[in-house]
């Protein structure tokens, strides 16, 4: 008995650890390290262990964003969330994409291809992305970042980080 | 007697494992996952976690696993394991929505605060919001009050009179609670914000005057006043203002809330804002 309940609470415990799939690939998104190789190798670490958020609002950046949509014959028809995860490099070059896509009840789900490009072009663009040093100053660090928007009954509701 | 090993080598497999299998429970069996001496070691440990290996690693997660393992039913362990996804913007609450399901006084809360701050799930964050209130009265989170995050989060979905309602009643709770003059500052400049919004001018240039005395150096309500006095066609002043927001942010000034250092808050400045309005 003990043994099924075990097994149970196991299972259990695996269902609530799945990860979320990675859906990069799916959409052509540049999953390479490229760019890394172009730096000294390190750990990677996140933007906020240095104080590198993106420089520009997410306020600004919705705007622009919100802008720049309408202008492109995109539809806007599905709620959810699309984050696009990927390492800034020592020359502040992004790649290494990763993908995440959830509906508004975070439930994995997907997305039509041309507006994943969309906010994919829109990311590509942002070039004030911060050089990172380590504590010497003698090293430029990469670091992981991450971008998501938020759709909401047909509008571009949020940027975040 | 040769056709007999298979099977007796599969008893021999079962009996060695049932026994080490029932030793590793005597010993999960002594802890009691209820002793708040235990949970106090368990946390201990996740905060020792998170410098040794940080609390984006996969070192992590195995750490949470394993406390998991043992007590399946301490929901801060759950907390633990999802806020750096969240926090990383991989918004999987399958982890909070488990902690809210096992104790959700301390973690409802925590899941509207993660919904309304991070994934700027601000129809969600209300739900949560709603129901927080009526577990727990007059609640908090975060060093602000629910009526706080519901006030941000009808103001960003352009609810503004909703807004004011709410972010009065937090400044007003304050007020009654620490006296007249002892608000906190993100409470005043949110609550002049959304009367800005629901175009009650007065009112917001009084909160926002009163937010800039409380933390002179605060960029938000010197740039937002900037723009309310642009409409009242009163330039100088809003030059000044906007140049004091530039100041602020230039020799590093900010909210000063924890979580900015991984995510905007709402209706965040940065430098290129103020520098756009000072250029029109």
């Amino acid at each position: 008995m003990k043994i099924i309940v075990s097994l149970f609470t196991f299972l259990i415990c695996q269902l609530y650890t799945l990860a979320q799939v990675n859906q990069a690939s799916r959409y052509g998104l540049d999953t390479s390290f490229l760019n890394y190789n172009a730096c000294e190798q390190g750990p990677i670490n996140e933007y906020f262990s240095y104080h590198a958020k993106y420089p520009e609002s997410a306020m600004s950046l919705l705007k622009r964003v919100q802008d720049s949509v309408a202008s492109h014959p995109i539809a806007l028809s599905k709620n959810g969330f699309i984050t696009f995860r990927f390492t800034v490099n020592c020359q502040g070059k992004i790649s290494c994409f990763k993908l995440y896509l959830l509906d508004e009840n975070y439930a994995e789900t997907i997305f039509d291809k041309d507006l994943i490009l969309f906010f994919y072009d829109f990311i590509k663009g942002l070039n004030g992305w911060k050089i990172v040093k380590d504590k010497s100053g003698a090293h430029i660090l990469n670091y992981n970042s991450y971008f998501s928007f938020q759709i909401k009954n047909g509008k571009i509701l949020s940027v975040a980080p | 007697m040769a056709k007999y090993y298979p099977w007796l080598l599969s008893l021999f497999l079962f009996c060695f494992y049932y026994n080490k299998a029932s030793a590793q429970e005597v010993v999960v069996s002594k802890i009691d996952c209820l002793d708040s001496k235990w949970q106090e070691r368990a946390e201990q440990g996740l905060f020792h976690a998170r410098y040794a290996t940080g609390y984006m690693s996969e070192e992590w997660q195995s750490h949470c696993d394993s406390l998991l393992h043992i007590c399946p039913n301490f929901s801060y362990i759950w907390e633990m394991k999802a806020m750096p996804h969240i926090k990383g913007g991989i918004y999987d609450f399958s982890s909070l929505n488990k902690a809210v399901s096992i104790n959700p006084v301390r973690q409802l809360p925590y899941r509207a605060f993660m919904k309304c701050i991070f994934s700027k799930d601000y129809y969600g964050a209300l739900l949560d919001l709603d129901s927080a209130e009526q577990l727990v009265h007059g609640g908090g989170i975060m060093d602000h009050s629910f009526s706080f995050y519901k006030g941000i989060s009808y103001l960003s979905i352009g609810k503004a009179d909703s807004a004011v309602l709410y972010l009065q009643k937090d400044v007003a709770e304050q007020s009654k609670r620490m006296g007249l003059g002892n608000e906190h500052y993100n409470s005043l400049f949110y609550l002049g914000l959304a009367h800005l919004y629901a175009q009650q001018a007065k009112q917001a240039e009084r909160y926002l005057l009163a937010s800039i005395k409380a933390y002179s150096k605060f960029p938000e309500p010197n740039y937002y006043l900037g723009l309310l006095y642009l409409q009242k066609n009163e330039k100088i002043k809003a030059k000044t203002y906007f140049e004091l927001a530039q100041s602020a942010i230039v020799n590093g000034y900010n909210m000063n809330e924890d979580n900015n250092i991984y995510v905007d808050y709402p209706f965040q400045i940065s430098a290129i804002e103020i520098e756009q309005v000072l250029k029109d």
